[in-house]
């Protein structure tokens, strides 16, 4: 098959769901979408070299283009002082709960948020998510580690799957 | 208890109103953009080629002529151009392949409030990016692949220092090179080619009437606002409801006003025709400039965060309105021979945000 056909194929079939991951780094639909066919163009200059399956690669662009999206910007990093109360055990207060750490998600320094992004939505390892990333795997641990500090998910979260 | 898994699987499922079926088209379609702007770039250069080769072949008697040619060739400072955006390169440095560490000293002329340092890194591989950590004056400034650069404003005290004539210093180490392993499926940072050259350069913004702009083309590009807004922590009003300004169509040069409700934020797509300045005023006082330096027609996208807007530099005698009162914003363009128009977009802050 052509590599235009199999660049085509991916498009089609598997970039939802890196929609969805992107989604969860940027938290707005109209961003993930540009974030995603902004890392599709990056990837498509390279697609005659990938000879495994691309899917890995495609991410670790479209992961480094939201760290560079930060680092061009004017803004830049500014995490919040302020830490959400953690969620409360009662059923009647969990939807409340829930919308607090979606929005105590948007608020992490984009790479521990890229971090639990990568690990509990894609259930990457932290080998994988090192690579995917561009850093180390001790530097996966502390920033995983320090974002769900953030959180204070301690007492709050199920830590499914805990980090590896 | 909530189950993180959980919570980010459904926060994530796509709305059906997210439209998925034209990203093939629109990712081809940019791919073809990027592809004719390498052609046309290609194309350029290898037209300048012909033209000096013709040149100097059907010519033979121009070789000795004092004149100069007739091509004009951008100058360059050590491979950055040395005009770009309303600047000019004032310092700019390039290692020798295989060296790792560059070492760039500016110091700025009195008159400089901003500057913008580039970044720039060369080898002959492909697909990778060399990996860089930068320092100012000895202390971190940022990490990461090298490209792309920052606008800084220059603070009284490192005016202060300027003055007494003690430079800024920029170091810029390599860490490695980052490519994917086709054959391992990984990607990985491995050492820096032998080949790699680190650059660095700084520009200091000129004033509109000593930059040197480009011809003016037989027909202007159309005006084009539609630009992706990226910013997080921020409620935006619906799109139906952003307030555009335009130039006169008679008279580019006119100013418009407007009155707003000040909200805590907006943010700004602006685009021109033709290079020109912008300059916006809330009641009167001056607070914010966008320029343009050709005819291509780019964005310009801004964001005013006026719940704690601070301009950069500080600008005496500007008083941020709060939100919820009511301003005249002024647009004063300069220079323009073309079109121009500034859609703003309000938006609400949400505390804390990153």
């Amino acid at each position: 098959m052509a590599h235009a056909d199999t660049f085509a194929e991916f498009v089609t079939t598997r970039s939802s769901r890196l929609l969805r991951t992107a989604y969860l780094l940027t938290h707005d639909w109209g961003q993930a979408e540009d974030l995603l066919q902004t890392s599709l163009v990056k990837a498509w200059s390279a697609w005659r070299r990938i000879e495994a399956d691309p899917e890995p690669y495609v991410r670790r662009i479209l992961v480094n283009t939201y760290a560079t999206w930060w680092r061009r910007r004017w803004r830049g990093e500014q995490p919040a002082e302020r830490l959400p109360e953690p969620a409360g055990s009662e059923p009647h207060l969990d939807v409340d709960a829930r919308d607090e750490v979606w929005r105590a998600l948007g608020r992490l320094p984009r790479r521990q948020r890229a971090v639990l992004v990568l690990r509990y939505f894609e259930d990457l390892s932290e080998t994988q998510i090192a690579e995917a990333m561009g850093v180390s795997v001790g530097t996966v641990k502390s920033q995983a580690a320090k974002a769900l500090a953030r959180l204070r998910l301690d007492e709050s979260l199920t830590l499914e799957g805990a980090l590896r | 208890m909530i189950d993180l898994k959980d919570l980010l699987d459904d926060r994530s499922t796509t709305p059906p109103e997210v439209s998925q079926h034209l990203r093939l088209d629109q990712v081809q379609g940019r791919i073809a953009v990027r592809r004719r702007r390498r052609t046309t770039a290609a194309g350029a250069l290898a037209a300048l080629i012909a033209l000096v080769v013709v040149g100097y072949t059907v010519a033979p008697g121009l070789r000795a002529a004092p004149e100069p040619a007739v091509t004009r060739i951008p100058p360059t400072v050590k491979g950055f151009p040395k005009y770009n955006f309303g600047t000019k390169v004032v310092a700019a440095e390039r290692t020798a392949p295989g060296v790792t560490t560059l070492t760039l000293t500016w110091l700025p002329a009195p008159t400089v409030t901003t500057y913008t340092v580039i970044e720039k890194c060369w080898t002959a591989l492909n697909g990778g990016t060399i990996e860089v950590d930068i320092k100012v004056n000895g202390g971190p400034r940022l990490g990461g692949s090298c490209g792309g650069g920052w606008t800084s404003a220059l603070d009284e005290q490192a005016r202060a220092r300027a003055a007494r004539g003690e430079p800024i210093v920029f170091t810029m180490t390599a860490t490695g090179y980052g490519d994917y392993d086709s054959t391992a499926g990984e990607w990985r940072t491995g050492p820096l080619p032998a080949d790699a050259v680190l650059g660095m350069a700084v520009a200091e913004p000129v004033p509109f009437a000593d930059y040197p702009l480009p011809s003016r083309p037989e027909r202007l590009k159309p005006l084009d606002l539609r630009e992706v807004i990226v910013n997080e922590g921020i409620t935006y009003a619906p799109i139906s409801e952003a307030v555009e300004v335009h130039s006169d169509p008679a008279d580019p040069s006119r100013p418009q006003r407007i009155t707003l409700l000040w909200q805590d934020h907006y943010s700004l797509v602006m685009a021109a025709q033709t290079p020109g300045v912008l300059t916006f005023a809330a009641d009167g006082s001056d607070f914010d400039t966008a320029s343009w330096w050709s005819y291509e027609g780019g964005h310009i996208v801004r964001d005013w965060d006026t719940a704690d807007y601070q301009p950069l530099p500080p600008i005496p005698g500007f008083v941020r309105p709060p939100a919820g009162t009511v301003v005249t914003l002024t647009v004063t363009p300069q220079h323009f021979t073309g079109a121009w128009a500034v859609r703003l977009v309000a938006g609400k802050e949400t505390p804390g945000r990153s």
